[in-house]
């Protein structure tokens, strides 16, 4: 009898340890809870979740030390870089799913969910993410992202009591497969014009060969930047996020904002920059065309949301538009850039929906705009935290945030690319009309509880039919077809009543640690930025 | 150049911050005036410290602090005091003392007086900084301490006029970011040196086009903070609906970032772009001093009249700047200083009236002369000085501004001339109306000033008449700089073939190892340059007259 060896590769389980750590963790909690009769509380769950990013914290520091001792390395078959970009990448994800971890630990005592499928699905997401940004191989992009996305979707239907968060998954799993199905379908087309799917191999290919007729693979690279696109949120592909943002759970939104656009830009970046380099002439009007766009919807869409949570989602859209900035650069320092960006929008995002969830008190509604009003007199700590992480988000001097935004305008102005000085205008003009809506939520929760706060005019905003079907299902379940101006009136007169007593909450431990570090981490940074920017020149691609 | 080791600058800007963030954080709500006061009085006495030391007749900067900040980017924590920051220096350190005793009262706790400690950091940060960075971190700096001052104890439309006043500043400043980050590029593609650092941004060769758009770039940001007619439309609003604390520093201090920021950097980075494009800023100077003038005229808040006077006082400064002649870049110096001061008595004032009679609505007000006549006379002082009564600082800001002006730009001066008289209009007739006539029965018994008001009132009454006495004593320090400044955008223009101080250059080794070194001869930004009196003032008229010669024949 022939027996047919089957060719494994050698697998470097010491060079995935980060990713191990947090798999690991999730199965300790998920079988610990199966094999013990008492009740667990969720104090443990978040020292298992933190303990965990810590350990992988820690083997990510040793990789990174490895790589700028022995140089970057592929691993595994070669599907797996360890480069400086990868390993802080890893750090970055950790440190989030840390924060995020914290925050979880307050939610789920107010909201009374039992069980470790929150705190391991983050885990589960994180591990994805920290795979999409080390994967140097198409497939392997694909698994890290199905890893994570599979999580995200969960922890957006986590919530069985509110129906908006069933709708927000199954909004979010329907495009997120179908943007899946779109990015491995884009592979194929690459795989078919290279013969390979390892983007080392691809970029070697096109080292050696030239295509006069190059329509497959342009097909190829197009699909790949949609399905990536999707995971960013970059317009035309965000359609998703406002209602998902605004449907799912708070925490688990802190951690799609975050961890998402890791592992998304990481996997975008290092497609781009490495297998498709040469073809930088065709990709960069692609990506131009995306951040300006993003640019441009994330900051007007934002102007006439009332929905915190919405109006985060578009502010979001606006961020992914400045990091792929450093992307239409696409030079080692726009690389580096966009590095710097991540590194503090993963921050700031975080620091901003740790405050709301915070806010959302009991049942994870409060996030009307008007119910923030008067915030301020009641939680003056929690909302300086709050005002100096929203100034981080618009930029402002002295915050990381404007730190961010110098490094990616400076990589473009030094690319000298055609529109690079055009584009900054863009990208400056947008940023200061998204600093609207970042001030109407500081405004509002520096007026007085029965003073009007700046809201854009009603007329104006239902109009536009920006009042989403969930907006809808929030004020009636089962009564879409009523008129869009009772359905706000009908909100307010709810929301004042409920006023009282959804501001009268008390902040947890876990929460205040969120927000504490994560608004420290964006003024500390924001004074001294030599910790990130030299931090991300060494985030550098193996190749 | 450093006179002693002490780092002045460096204490004077981080002390007022360090001593706010902690303020803000610490439990000490009794004490936290005193403390704030206290950290400002400090800062304060080294600025002072400073101007005594400060040597006269030195051109270049002066105790000039230099560290590495964000190496990879070229940001350096680089101060330094010249000429034109030292007064406005000294603005700074003597009216945020001033307010903080006058204002304050009981509804005030540790944060109002750690907003107001921030906001004297980041303005004194902003006329010291030497790093273009630096200056934008701490210009843009200013704006959160202002828009909490407003929100948070502002009157009834605050949230409006806070948002007003933030995004209008913001989107200026928006541009001025987009150019400092091109201009920073372009010098980079240069020499190949990534910097901030000002006194080499300004060797920075631009074409005529480059220059113009970048010289929009940065004015955007200036005008709407001076502000200039036609982007004044935040100020009034912003100005009546600030607490008494917040105008003052909106109006005597931040306004004055803006003209500093046109002095100190359009002038000096785009010098042709800022004598070509110098029509456009007097003609809209200009605008500003009569039609800010008009409408203040017909104001019924006492709040929004200075704000349309200021309006028309701070077109003054900018056809002193645009002007380009020593004597009225002096005087608009000068003017900027005096404007700070004029107007911090003018609020201060303002909000004592409102306090005792809950009103500033000069229509409602009469009579107060006779319930309060210390109050009335320190009011009418500082009237007649801002209407430029001779013997009073305004007079000597305005004479050198518009003798200055005429010599070259003769019609701008002579319609800017119209604003002075309708200055006395507006102001006496305000005056007249809400001091004079028959009081009524709710004012006719109100308090006059008390000895705590009268005591800080007091310096800036003194200052109004020494200046105007005594006005060479800052003008010594002031035109030595101003000359060096005149005489770069004169010689970026070719108006002056020969530079005037090319017999003192000493090359630095830093200096020669430039690549570009035809622009040594246009670095004049060297603070050891021997100079005297003497050569000043030949040297400024033989200027004035290149210039007149130049304009002459351009007619």
């Amino acid at each position: 009898m022939i027996a047919t060896q089957l060719l494994l590769p050698k697998i470097s389980y010491f060079s995935i340890l980060p990713e191990i750590c947090l798999i690991v963790g999730a199965l300790v909690m998920l079988a610990m809870t199966s094999m013990t009769r008492n009740r667990i509380t969720s104090e443990v769950y978040t020292g298992i979740t933190v303990l965990a990013g810590i350990a992988s914290i820690g083997f990510s520091i040793k990789n990174y030390h490895d790589v700028l001792r022995s140089g970057a390395h592929l691993v595994i078959d070669n599907v797996l870089a360890i480069d400086g970009f990868s390993v802080l990448a890893a750090i970055l994800v950790s440190a989030c799913v840390i924060i995020a971890a914290f925050l979880t630990q307050n939610f789920v005592d107010r909201e009374n969910w039992s069980g470790p499928e929150i705190f391991a699905l983050m885990l589960l997401a994180g591990s994805g993410a920290q795979f999409m940004a080390a994967a140097n191989d198409l497939i392997m992009i694909f698994l890290g992202l199905e890893i994570m996305s599979i999580s995200l979707y969960v922890l957006a239907a986590l919530d069985t009591k509110r129906i908006q968060s069933g709708e927000a998954a199954l909004k979010y799993l329907v495009l997120g497969g179908f943007a899946s199905a779109i990015f491995i379908y884009g592979s194929a087309f690459v795989y078919g014009s290279t013969g390979s799917t390892n983007l080392g191999q691809i970029a070697s290919f096109f080292a050696t060969s030239y295509y006069t007729h190059n329509g497959l693979l342009i097909i190829g690279m197009i699909l790949v930047i949609a399905g990536l696109g999707f995971k960013v949120a970059a317009v035309p592909f965000h359609v998703w996020s406002p209602d998902v943002y605004q449907g799912a759970p708070s925490p688990s939104v802190t951690l799609m904002s975050s961890i998402a656009k890791i592992g998304g830009f990481a996997a975008l970046l290092r497609i781009l920059m490495t297998a498709l380099v040469s073809y930088k002439a065709d990709w960069q009007p692609i990506i131009y065309i995306l951040a300006v766009a993003s640019l441009l919807v994330g900051a007007f869409g934002g102007l006439v949301q009332s929905n915190v949570k919405r109006m985060l989602a578009y502010s979001a859209i606006n961020h992914s538009g400045f990091i792929l900035l450093g992307l239409v650069a696409a030079t080692q320092v726009g690389v580096s850039a966009s590095f710097v960006y991540l590194i503090a929008y993963s921050f700031i995002a975080t620091g901003v929906f740790s405050v709301v969830t915070i806010l959302g008190s009991k049942g994870d509604q409060n996030h009307d705009i008007r119910n923030y009003r008067g915030l301020a007199k009641k939680h003056p700590y929690l909302i300086l935290g709050f005002a100096v992480l929203l100034f981080g988000q618009a930029g402002i001097p002295g915050t990381v945030g404007f730190i961010a935004k110098l490094s990616v305008f400076q990589a473009l102005a030094r690319s000298g690319g055609p529109g690079a000085y055009s584009l900054v205008v863009v990208a400056i003009v947008s940023s200061v009309v998204s600093a609207v809506y970042y001030l109407r939520v500081v405004i509002a929760c520096y007026s007085k509880p029965d003073e009007e706060v700046i809201i854009p005019d009603r007329l104006f905003s239902s109009s536009l039919s920006f009042v989403s079907p969930i907006q809808t299902a929030e004020g009636h379940i089962g009564q879409e077809h009523e008129g869009a101006t009772l359905l706000v009136e009908d909100r307010v007169e709810n929301l004042q009543t409920a006023d009282e007593d959804t501001q009268d909450f008390r902040i947890g431990i876990g929460s205040s640690i969120a927000v504490i570090l994560t608004s420290g981490i964006v003024v500390v940074l924001g004074i001294f930025p030599n910790l990130i920017i030299d931090l991300a020149n060494h985030a550098t691609f193996i190749f | 150049m450093t006179q002693t080791s002490f780092p002045f600058l460096t204490v004077i800007v981080l002390l007022p911050i360090i001593g706010g963030v902690l303020l803000a954080f610490l439990p000490v709500d009794k004490l936290a005036k005193y403390l704030a006061l206290g950290v400002s009085v400090v800062s304060g006495v080294l600025a002072l410290i400073v101007m005594l030391l400060f040597k006269t007749g030195d051109a270049g900067y002066q105790f000039v602090t230099n560290h590495s900040w964000v190496s990879s980017l070229g940001i350096g924590w680089h101060f330094g005091v010249d000429g034109i920051s030292l007064f406005l220096m000294e603005m700074v350190a003597l009216i945020f003392p001033i307010i903080l005793i006058a204002t304050g009262d009981k509804t005030k706790n540790n944060t109002y007086s750690a907003w107001l400690l921030i906001l004297e950091g980041a303005c004194f940060g902003s006329f010291l900084s030497m790093d273009l960075f630096g200056f934008f971190l701490f210009f843009e700096l200013t704006l959160i301490p202002a828009y909490f001052l407003i929100i948070g104890w502002g009157g009834k439309e605050r949230n409006k006029a806070a948002l007003k006043f933030f995004l209008y500043t913001l989107f200026g400043s928006a541009f001025l970011f987009a150019a400092m980050v091109i201009l920073v590029v372009i010098h980079h593609n240069q020499t190949g040196v990534f910097t901030f650092d000002i006194t080499k941004l300004a060797h920075t060769k631009l074409s005529y086009a480059s220059q113009v758009l970048l010289f929009l770039g940065f004015s955007a940001a200036f005008v709407v903070k001076t502000p200039i007619f036609p982007f004044h439309t935040w100020s009034p609003k912003a100005y009546s609906e600030a607490p008494t604390s917040g105008s003052i520093s909106l109006a005597s201090i931040m306004a004055k970032l803006g003209t500093y920021g046109l002095l100190r950097f359009d002038l000096n980075f785009f010098p042709q772009a800022s004598y070509r494009l110098a029509p456009i800023l007097l003609t809209l100077g200009v605008i500003g001093i009569i039609y800010g003038a008009i409408v203040a005229a017909v104001q019924r808040d006492f709040k929004r009249l200075v704000a349309f006077s200021s309006l028309s006082h701070l077109g003054f400064v900018a056809i002193g700047i645009f002007a380009f002649s020593t004597i009225a870049m002096n005087g608009a110096i000068l003017q900027m200083f005096n404007h700070g001061i004029l107007t911090a008595a003018m609020f201060l004032i303002i909000g004592m009236i409102l306090e005792r009679t809950k009103t500033i609505d000069i229509s409602k007000l009469s009579g107060l002369q006779k319930a309060a006549p210390v109050l009335s006379g320190a009011m009418i002082v500082v009237i007649l000085a801002s209407l430029g009564l001779p013997g009073t600082n305004g007079f000597i800001g305005e004479f050198l501004i518009l003798s200055g002006t005429f010599i070259g730009h003769r019609w701008w001066a002579v319609v800017a001339l119209g604003g002075v008289i309708l200055s006395a209009v507006y102001l006496l007739w305000a005056y007249q109306r809400a001091f004079h006539r028959k009081a009524e029965e709710s004012h006719s018994v109100i308090r006059d000033m008390t000895i705590k008001e009268k005591l800080y009132i007091a310096p800036l009454i003194i200052l109004i008449f020494f200046i105007g006495i005594f006005p060479s004593t800052m003008l010594n320090k002031i035109s030595p700089s101003v000359n060096l400044l005149v005489h770069h955008v004169q010689q970026a223009n070719h108006i002056v073939k020969q530079p005037a101080y090319a017999a003192s250059y000493k090359s630095s080794s830093a200096a020669s190892k430039n690549k570009h070194s035809n622009l040594n001869a246009t670095e004049l930004y060297r603070p050891d340059a021997p100079t005297s009196r003497l050569l000043y003032a030949a040297k400024t008229t033989s200027n004035e007259t290149n210039l007149q010669m130049k304009t002459g024949s351009v007619k």
